[in-house]
């Protein structure tokens, strides 16, 4: 077994792992940092317009090998284990909460109030804007404050999304481009967009993605980077509840063990329990820093419901296909009004899909094909999705598996998540509320709307480590700090109480750049 | 098609025409090119069949089965390709006759019970694949909105307000 030594050992290797490091080897210059992830480096950047290629022609993955076969949750909506993460793949998205989703009891007296004022959170999605690169432009509502604009202005609308916009404000709902993790001009080392339509893997670089932050720090040689390496236990003191370890087994099959002074998790809304549950020992038989039984409970994330609407525009799919429109007007419910909270977006949307043979079974050829298609489909179409504000209930939970296990003999972890008997209440009214919304809208421009469908899935999960000040009803504090164990901090989106109305990458990173200033104390200036 | 667009396509073509041997050597080579003159519009003009056909030959040769493939969102899968869908395209092509006639692809579609274009080839009948590979394609996109979209280019942020050019 070979053993490591740092001051900080942090475990994964994601969005929040990237930030954890980067703001902790600024703070504290010269601090040992090791980062472990179980999944593998994608580091080569000059293969990725091959992959983007494949992607487009095959459908091939276009992270080749970014996940560990057997090392997957039931219940989990990414498979992605390797270093940045699910952000390799995301589409750079980064809304930002509003007040009401941290001031839920004392607002509406619904669920809970998250421990941190959202004055306080601004600053740090501020510093997460500047870090990650976000270009966006200002709100039209003015619950929107801001302290500081964006670090580049919006990218500019496509001719779809100006005539979406056009559509979409008619109804009375202003729309604003969504502000998004992609350099409009030079940043950070990274050029501009080319709007290469791809952001699943942007082959240029201009969206942010967590292996940029990681090939920096490596190379300033201010982490230490061990991949493929599954950390499988934390362990304690013989006499204090102060963690020691992680042991894991790297990718020879060899067992390793990190000592440090202080263990961050940033696993993700998934892992991270699971690591805290595997670690149980005879002092805490229900897993670390789950004294109260609260680890994987709460597990949260927000439902969806989409649209697609036929108007009268000349709408054109393809333009910028992963960039779209926000309204943030429903962000806000009075507390007089019945209780529903939710964003609104647009993308552009193809029409039809061509057809081979026509409604009398007439096969169709070449022109044919092309004439068909466009006497079927003569009309633009939007896409509009609400993602709508849904409260975890406690048992809507992560636990371990024992009927399914990785090649080690971990139990895998099973995620079911359940909503809070006030969220059900009210579920016939929320879907009527969006339903009308989805009606007015298509009340302009000869607009119809072709089917609605409803998210079988809660979408940008988190939870699981909920933060909170009352240890009985939570796993650590608003810097993520674990209440049973002082040097182990949760962070990023395991600690999010809820999960919002609207993508949480953003918040998961600025509540991450505060933890790192809670674990920079920990350590002396040098 | 744009000037631009179809130049792009060319070192396609060409590359096919300098690939190595036994990939030129395909022999359903010139039936694949006869076919896409029948089953793709003929607006598009012989040239430009000839471009799509060429490189769906490339598509065909550099297609690797059991490679992984996206895994999706929300329900993840571990997914990989099937085997290659061209398996069975020498005889379908062969029944088709030579010269190959519109009739024949449509008696040999029905036979196939192929309604829909599948989103990618699927092996099911090559004239289907060929349609398949040609509408997915960010030139069939653009032949059906009659608009240079270019989807699979990287444009720039520059321009993306004006409605690109009439593809026809």
């Amino acid at each position: 077994m070979s053993t490591h030594e740092s001051e900080v050992c942090i475990i994964g290797g994601g969005i929040t792992s990237a930030m954890m490091a980067q703001k902790l080897s600024e703070l504290r210059p010269g601090i040992s940092i090791t980062v472990v992830e179980a999944g593998k480096s994608i580091f080569d950047f000059e293969n990725r317009f091959k992959y983007r290629e494949r992607m487009v022609r095959y459908g091939e993955n276009p992270w080749p090998g970014d996940f560990i076969e057997g090392q997957a949750a039931d219940g989990g909506i990414s498979r992605t284990m390797a270093v940045g993460g699910q952000a390799l793949h995301w589409g750079g998205t980064c809304n930002r909460f509003s007040v009401e989703d941290l001031r839920l009891k004392s607002m509406y007296g619904l669920y809970a109030d998250w421990p941190i004022e959202w004055a306080e959170l601004e600053k740090y999605y501020c510093e997460a804007e500047r870090r990650l690169g976000v270009s966006g432009g200002p709100s039209p509502f003015p619950g929107d404050k801001r302290s500081q604009p964006y670090p580049m202005k919006a990218m500019a609308l496509t001719w779809s999304l100006e005539k979406l916009k056009q559509w979409g404000d008619k109804s009375g709902i202003p729309f604003q481009s969504t502000p998004q993790a992609k350099n409009t001009v030079a940043y950070d080392g990274r050029g501009a967009c080319q709007r290469c339509g791809t952001c699943d893997i942007c082959p240029t670089g201009a969206r942010y993605s967590p292996d940029f932050t990681f090939k920096r720090l490596l190379a300033q040689k201010k982490v230490v980077l061990h991949d493929r390496t599954l950390i499988r236990k934390l362990a304690l003191d013989d006499t204090k509840p102060t963690v020691v370890a992680a042991h894991g087994v790297d990718a020879r099959g060899e067992e390793v063990d990190y000592r440090a002074k202080a263990f961050v998790v940033a696993s993700g809304y998934t892992w991270s329990s699971h690591l805290l549950l595997l670690s149980a020992n005879s002092r805490f038989p229900n897993g670390l820093a789950n004294r109260t039984d609260q680890v994987g409970k709460y597990m949260n994330g927000h439902a969806f419901i989409q649209s697609m609407i036929e108007i009268d525009h000349d709408i054109l799919p393809g333009m910028n296909p992963q960039y779209g429109l926000i309204s943030r007007q429903f962000f806000r419910c009075s507390p007089s009004d019945p209780y529903v909270r939710h964003d609104l977006r647009i993308w552009e949307a193809g029409r039809a899909t061509p057809r081979a043979a026509d409604s009398s079974g007439r096969i169709l050829l070449g022109d044919d094909i092309v004439k068909d298609w466009r006497a079927r489909s003569p009309r633009g179409v939007a896409r509009v999705r609400a993602y709508y504000d849904v409260h975890p209930a406690e048992t809507s939970e992560l636990t371990l598996d024992a009927s399914r296990k990785n090649k080690w003999g971990d139990p895998m972890p099973k995620i079911v998540h359940r909503r809070d008997a006030a969220t059900e209440a009210r579920y016939e009214s929320t879907k009527q509320h969006v339903q009308s919304i989805f009606e007015r809208m298509a009340q302009n421009d000869n607009g119809k709307i072709l089917r609605v469908n409803e998210g079988d899935y809660l979408d940008h999960p988190a939870g699981g480590c909920r933060m909170g000040i009352d240890p009985a009803a939570s796993v650590c504090d608003n810097f993520g700090r674990t209440h049973d164990h002082e040097n182990l901090f949760v962070v990023g989106a395991p600690t999010l109480p809820t999960a919002g109305c609207t993508n949480g990458t953003l918040t998961f990173v600025a509540l991450t750049l505060r933890s790192a200033e809670e674990v920079a104390r920990n350590f002396k200036k040098v | 098609m744009q000037r631009r667009s179809f130049f792009q396509r060319i070192p396609v073509a060409v590359a096919a025409v300098f690939a190595p041997r036994w990939a030129r050597a395909q022999p359903i080579d010139q039936p694949i090119h006869e076919l896409a003159s029948v089953v793709l519009p003929a607006s598009f003009g012989r040239e430009r069949t000839d471009i799509v056909a060429a490189d769906f030959l490339v598509w065909i040769r550099d297609y690797k089965p059991g490679a992984e493939v996206g895994s999706g969102y929300g329900h993840p899968r571990t997914q990989v390709t099937g085997p290659s869908p061209a398996a069975h395209y020498a005889e379908q092509l062969s029944a088709l006759g030579s010269p190959i006639s519109k009739e024949a692809v449509e008696k040999a579609l029905a036979a196939a019970k192929v309604d829909r274009i599948p989103p990618r080839p699927n092996g099911r009948h090559v004239a289907a694949d060929l349609l398949a590979f040609f509408f997915a394609s960010a030139e069939g996109e653009d032949l059906l909105y009659d608009a240079a979209i270019r989807r699979d280019d990287c444009r720039g942020l520059e321009n993306s307000g004006p409605r690109p050019a009439r593809f026809s």
